[in-house]
């Protein structure tokens, strides 16, 4: 297994290894990184706009994993309370329902079409992101 | 830089690269004034365009929704790969006009 852990005290420090996330997503994954890169940011942006408003020290930690050729594992954590949406398993029905139109809000509906499993923390501040590519039960 | 032009009557915008959120806000300051002007036809290249998060799709929704309310609309062209996959994924691919 491959891992990596950052640590990140604002948006604009994320901002500045985006890309080299994006390289490594790229080298593990050559096909439908891009995908995930997409996901992977959303649940940063998540974490950096609604986990740490309480906060006077920001902090998100991000774990990549890479475990085989056909499975990723990536977590985001925040020092937040979490929120309800988080909490909800309902997957379904946040995706049908009148978020197509919405302008905001979509980066979660972008993880969960993404991602092929996701899980929450009790709290709702840490999300656990699985992703099975070219393997079986890949999306 | 994102290309901006007029074409009989049509603002034409080229995206390439990376759209982040901040470039997002840009596109938003650049081409709202249009809609205030009283354009309401926007063309949209992204054959280029090789990302696109959250923000990028909720400025296009944005624009989608004061350009229909104006009689208008939003054209996509170019759309390929992964970033097609991202707009089938987000049911975009029924909402926007798609050549």
């Amino acid at each position: 297994m491959e891992e990596i852990e950052l640590r990140f005290s604002d948006m604009n420090m994320y901002a500045y290894f985006r890309n080299s996330v994006g390289e490594l997503l790229k080298d593990w994954f050559p096909k439908g990184h891009t995908l995930i890169e997409i996901a992977v940011n959303e649940a940063l942006n998540n974490a950096f706009l609604h986990g740490n408003r309480e906060s006077a020290k920001p902090l998100v930690v991000m774990k990549v994993s890479k475990v085989d050729e056909h499975n990723l594992v990536i977590r985001v954590k925040d020092l937040g309370q979490g929120f309800s949406l988080r909490r909800s398993r309902d997957k379904r029905a946040r995706v049908k329902a009148d978020k197509i139109m919405s302008e905001s809000g979509r980066g979660l509906l972008i993880m969960e079409q993404v991602f092929d499993d996701i899980y929450y923390n009790e709290v709702g501040n840490e999300v656990t992101m699985v992703k099975r590519i070219g393997g079986q039960g890949a999306k | 830089m994102d290309n901006i032009r007029i074409h009989n009557g049509i603002v034409e915008i080229v995206l390439s690269g990376k759209v982040y959120a901040d470039k997002a806000i840009d596109l938003r300051e650049r081409l709202f004034p249009y809609l205030g002007a009283g354009y309401n036809r926007f063309w949209f290249d992204m054959t280029a365009m090789d990302y696109i998060d959250s923000s990028g799709i909720g400025f296009l929704l944005a624009i989608h929704k004061r350009a229909d309310k104006l009689g208008g609309e939003v054209v996509i062209t170019g759309l390929q790969g992964d970033m097609y996959k991202l707009f089938e994924l987000t049911q975009l691919t029924h909402l926007f006009k798609l050549t």
